[in-house]
């Protein structure tokens, strides 16, 4: 409370009154994070982030379930599991898990408890990948996706879109898609994907310094992948100096989609080629990062495109028939 | 450590600092008449943004799911050898076949991040080469296609600054050693 502030002041009008530089710092945080966006567009990110859920149960949790027939001394836990004591998985619970993630992934994609089941599905999924990592090097593009989880099962925003349900529902407004609701969970992922692209640069150019942009070292790095276009790329030096330097440029860069709504078409796109190139020619996936960079996407401004679109289809015959 | 720029260090620590003050944070602000649940929930948010780019900054793996993202980083000088792990085996069918990375593991060069060392390492090796062996015949369901034996070779990649590319393959070890 500041001194100005007489005791006894309805908390509201306190933190009107206060604008000191601690407040207005809060003030101006508040405004980039609860920055209201359409009920669409975290419907959107419901969809991506159970959609890719299910991806992954499909895909890669098989290699959890393997985990049980690993040699348990191969079994070298990453610091959070030594220090919470968690040992390997006991056998036959990653099936059961597996379930648990399955019936977590349909219920939260059709909107029907969602944040309960978000939070069992980020439970889970953290404690999947916690124990592949703990016999296997960590790998970075599995992160966001238990973050959106996260996010979904924090988030109190009733969520348009979902399935009726025979019983009655505890949210009492019903919301629109266009209806603004508070758009931290959104901010959060793009914040995540940004801070991870940049962060990857900052490595390059502190532990190489940018002579990485020479290309020798993606040359070397592709050899190792084994890739057979790699090998092709690799075999071209020229190529490879080009390719570093545009991924250094891209990856210190790509913060500039939170702020520049032109620059974030060009940024998005880039990220999207820039991880099939690497699935192509590296052998390296981000299949459970990738499908996040549609948040960037606007859902309303491509609603409102393809219905003009629409208009135009329908109105064309018409305009037709009328010459 | 080392490699990191003072600036960035105090950076790190500055943002580590307040990550950790955080819940005092959450506190003022509510003494100052922010609503509770919002003071919570934005003041949380700075603290994993504030963590999440001191453990970037500091380049650190090991804090994982927060971490730093190094993968690539490490400059790789002209005409440097890079060595890869290529495993095969001989089935109780008398199949010769070839065992991809990927058949153990979903990243093809996680195997060869834990196995290498050991594999190379003649005190080490048995160990490891049955682990494998028993990993990979966990999937087997016929017998004839489980493994009897293991073969396991280094290949060497190069590239020189023409871009010719040079491939050696050099055999490290036999498991059972007597296996032919």
């Amino acid at each position: 409370m500041t001194a100005a502030t007489p005791p006894g002041t309805p908390r509201v009008a306190r933190q009107r009154a206060d604008s000191s530089p601690f407040m207005r710092f809060w003030t101006a945080w508040d405004s980039f994070w609860f920055a209201p966006q359409p009920a669409l567009a975290l419907t959107l990110l419901r969809v991506i982030a159970f959609g890719t859920l299910l991806a992954y149960v499909a895909w890669e949790y098989t290699w959890v379930v393997r985990l049980q027939d690993v040699a348990t001394w191969l079994y070298r836990p990453v610091l959070l599991y030594e220090l919470l004591g968690i040992g390997p998985i006991p056998p036959g619970l990653a099936s059961v898990l597996r379930l648990v993630l399955l019936a977590c992934g349909v219920l939260g994609l059709l909107g029907i408890w969602t944040r309960l089941s978000a939070g069992i599905a980020a439970a889970v999924y953290f404690y999947s990948i916690g124990q592949v990592y703990s016999y296997t090097n960590v790998h970075h593009g599995d992160y966001l996706l238990g973050l959106a989880l996260v996010a979904l099962a924090l988030s109190s925003t009733p969520s348009p879109l979902a399935v009726r349900v025979p019983w009655p529902r505890r949210a009492a407004v019903p919301i629109g898609m266009g209806d603004l609701v508070p758009g931290w969970p959104i901010q959060l992922v793009r914040v995540q994907i940004a801070v991870t692209y940049f962060l990857a640069g900052y490595a390059k150019l502190v532990v190489a310094g940018p002579g990485w942009g020479d290309g020798v070292s993606l040359q070397h790095y592709l050899l190792l992948r084994g890739q057979p276009m790699g090998y092709w790329i690799a075999s071209q030096p020229l190529l490879c100096a080009v390719l570093s330097i545009a991924t250094l440029v891209f990856e210190v860069g790509f913060p500039l989609a939170l702020f520049e709504r032109r620059l974030r078409w060009l940024l998005v796109i880039s990220a999207v080629g820039f991880h099939l190139v690497s699935e192509y020619v590296l052998g390296v996936g981000f299949n459970f990062f990738l499908p996040f960079l549609l948040v960037f996407v606007d859902p309303l401004a491509v609603l409102r495109w393809l219905g003009s679109q629409r208009a135009r289809l329908v109105g064309a015959p018409r305009l037709l028939g009328a010459r | 450590m080392d490699l990191i720029p003072l600036p960035a260090l105090l950076l790190a620590g500055v943002l580590l600092g307040l990550a950790c003050a955080a819940p005092v944070v959450a506190w003022a602000r509510w003494r100052r008449g922010t609503p509770g649940r919002r003071a919570a929930l934005s003041t949380g948010l700075f603290a994993l943004v504030a963590a999440q780019l001191s453990l970037g900054l500091l380049l650190l793996d090991a804090t994982w799911p927060l971490t730093g993202y190094p993968m690539y980083a490490p400059r790789i000088d002209p005409g440097a050898t890079i060595n890869v792990l290529l495993l095969s085996g001989t089935t109780a069918g008398a199949q010769e076949v070839q065992i991809a990375g990927s058949a153990m593991f979903s990243d093809p060069l996680d195997l060869q991040a834990r196995a290498l060392d050991a594999l190379e390492d003649p005190a080490r090796r048995a160990a490891m080469a049955s682990a494998i062996l028993d990993y990979y015949n966990a999937t087997q369901a016929d017998e004839r296609e489980r493994l009897v034996a293991l073969r396991g070779a280094v290949e060497r990649r190069s590239v020189d600054a023409g871009g010719v590319i040079t491939r050696v393959v050099e055999p490290v070890f036999v498991y059972p050693e007597a296996a032919p």
